[in-house]
């Protein structure tokens, strides 16, 4: 027991400043850094506690920081943020992008607590299910893709989009499988996530392309001193939230922890709107939405893991299938197949424990940091870390890892996802919500659709 | 440190390989906006040149180095480790050879509220707002009983 103990905490710990300095480094996304990272530290033989605590405090560290670029800096942290940059854009308009992150982390560290219990409760509630869901699941993904189209920003070009780009996923998915002898699924994912980079870089090749990317002048960048106010080391998120502000946040973070299969970006977004329409004054709006929305990221994330692994042991959110799916499937230490994996290793209880200890990792490491030195932070990576710099390690990145999971056919997957993808993306509207959950449509509910 | 790179779009010196001013170049509209923020497209080129081949690289070689040394999974495992590991390095290293393209401005938090819209703290558009937000916006000044942060005209209806 106490063994356990040390290894979760160590690991916790490990997780939430790795993850918390990841956070900073804008573009960086969940499914290419968590995944992978996650997937080295199964296969380094940590044990199941030590494993999940890391991946809860990993996630939740991250996004905390990720809201660091977004407020301050105006770029989003990584996919997560990009339903928050609205908002925090008005929020640094009105000179008040600390306050916006300040919103943001309290959020976050709300919602994370209320998320772990109730996500463990929904589960073992769930569990009976298993056989059911399980059959239905490849159809829950199909409506979730039409679903998440209507709320992306193209809605019916998104809409319109699913079923070329899903024929596309299924083709390219069963042609790599038939050469590899094993699926593929992070050169999906990376293809998608890094889409839209992708096309820009190679329209900026183009001469038709780049004639409307081209400007003269530099960027400026505006950062607000920092608040005098004398909250201490650890600004209480009681404190720093509105009573107004603390209740939409623990609302969403409870709604938002039951709900499992959509796509976490699309989640934020819907309930922003819910919650935005309610709210008229401009700063009132602004202020209430990095909270509530940055809490969605969190709780949308921990329940889209904790659900489906504790009640199913199948990864059957995004998020288990992206970024956790290593939690669930990483032969030969643990597999979907032989149902082998923290699913069958941990009980509830130790599942609500570990995933509490993650947060508590992540609020006393991470939370604290990020807001004291948030500030000195992003006016070193706006002077010092070049955007070049970050494409180019970002770049790398990807070629590594699509490398590292199928060769050169990983790598050319990638490419081919994410330049139709980035496309989709930059020209209808299509976000990558909604092209994850076509991979799904695709690998799983295509072959249905074909064997009947 | 880039608050020289303003003067940048009348430069007529082509920059041939040298890296020492990154910012020259010969067009009069030298910067590409991409994923959300402006970069000059030769230390673009070139710092993908140097960051994706050496990663890579870093990455094949870790796995035929270690290969051998155990389970397949594991080694590769940690080939993708020094891969990772290699993508930061050349990072940094591309962040030294090539500065940021923006001007970085330390604004004051008080008084400059110009794109504010004047309806933002009148009496009608906070009655009715929590005391809290109105607290807040005291705070960052936003809000000013008796003045219109918005600091034009448009101050009426002075609450007291």
């Amino acid at each position: 027991m106490i063994v356990d103990l040390l290894w979760a905490l160590g690991m916790g710990l490990t997780g939430a400043v790795v993850f918390g300095a990841i956070g900073l480094v804008s573009g960086t996304d969940e499914t290419a850094t968590l995944g992978p990272l996650t997937l080295i530290v199964v296969l380094a033989g940590v044990p199941p506690v030590g494993v999940f605590t890391f991946f809860i405090a990993a996630a939740v560290s991250k996004h905390m920081t990720h809201a660091i670029p977004t407020t301050l800096l105006g770029i989003p942290g990584d996919t997560m943020a990009v339903p928050l940059m609205e908002d925090a854009d008005g929020m640094r308009r009105l000179g008040a992008p600390h306050v916006a992150l300040r919103k943001a982390l309290a959020g976050a560290l709300l919602s994370a607590v209320i998320a772990v219990p109730v996500a463990v409760g929904i589960a073992t509630a769930l569990a009976p299910l298993s056989e059911t869901v399980e059959a239905v699941a490849p159809w829950l993904f199909a409506a979730a893709a039409i679903f998440v189209g209507y709320f992306s920003p193209g809605r019916w070009a998104s809409i319109v989009g699913i079923i070329p780009f899903t024929l596309a996923i299924a083709a390219l998915h069963g042609f790599t499988e038939q050469h590899l002898g094993d699926s593929l699924s992070i050169s999906f994912f990376l293809g998608i996530a890094i889409g839209p980079l992708l096309a820009d870089l190679v329209r900026a090749t183009s001469r038709t392309g780049r004639a409307g990317m081209e400007r003269s002048g530099v960027r400026e960048f505006h950062l607000a001193p920092d608040l005098s106010d004398g909250r201490g080391p650890f600004p209480n998120p009681f404190r720093v939230l509105t009573r107004q502000q603390i209740g939409y946040t623990a609302g969403s973070a409870v709604v938002t922890s039951s709900t499992f299969v959509f796509s976490p970006v699309a989640t934020t977004v819907i309930v922003g709107e819910a919650v935005g329409a309610r709210l008229k004054h401009p700063y009132q709006r602004l202020s209430s939405l990095m909270a509530v929305k940055n809490g969605t990221t969190e709780s949308t994330y921990l329940a889209e893991t904790i659900i489906p692994l504790v009640a199913f042991g199948l990864p059957l959110s995004p998020v288990a299938a992206g970024p956790a799916a290593a939690l669930f499937n990483a032969p030969p230490v643990y597999s979907v197949d032989s149902g082998q994996n923290l699913h069958s290793m941990l009980s509830s209880w130790q599942f609500l424990f570990f995933g509490l200890l993650g947060v508590l990792v992540a609020a006393v490491v991470v939370y604290p940091v990020a807001m004291k030195y948030a500030r000195v932070a992003s006016a070193w990576v706006i002077t010092r870390v070049s955007h070049e710099a970050l494409i180019a390690a970002f770049a790398g990145l990807i070629v590594v890892v699509s490398w590292y999971e199928g060769g050169a056919l990983g790598l050319f997957t990638s490419l081919t996802v994410g330049l139709l993808g980035g496309l989709c993306n930059r020209a209808f509207g299509m976000n990558a919500g909604v092209q994850f959950m076509c991979f799904y449509t695709a690998t799983m509910f295509v072959p249905i659709l074909l064997a009947a | 440190m880039s608050g020289n790179e303003r003067t940048v779009s009348g430069e007529p010196v082509p920059d041939p390989a040298n890296e020492q001013f990154p910012e020259h170049d010969d067009d009069s509209r030298p910067y590409l906006v991409l994923w959300g923020d402006a970069v000059a497209p030769k230390e673009l080129g070139r710092s993908l040149l140097l960051a994706v081949p050496v990663a890579l690289a870093a990455f094949l070689l870790a796995q035929q180095v270690l290969s051998g040394a155990g389970n397949e999974q594991v080694v590769d495992g940690y080939a993708l480790l020094v891969g990772l590991a290699a993508c930061v390095a050349t990072g940094a290293l591309c962040a030294k050879l090539f500065t940021p393209k923006r001007v970085f401005a330390e604004s004051r938090s008080d008084g400059i509220r110009s794109g504010l819209p004047p309806e933002f703290s009148t009496p009608e558009a906070v009655s009715g707002l929590p005391d809290e937000y109105i607290e807040e916006m005291r705070e960052i000044g936003l809000y000013e009983p008796g003045t219109s942060p918005a600091g034009d005209t448009a101050r009426k209806g002075v609450q007291q």
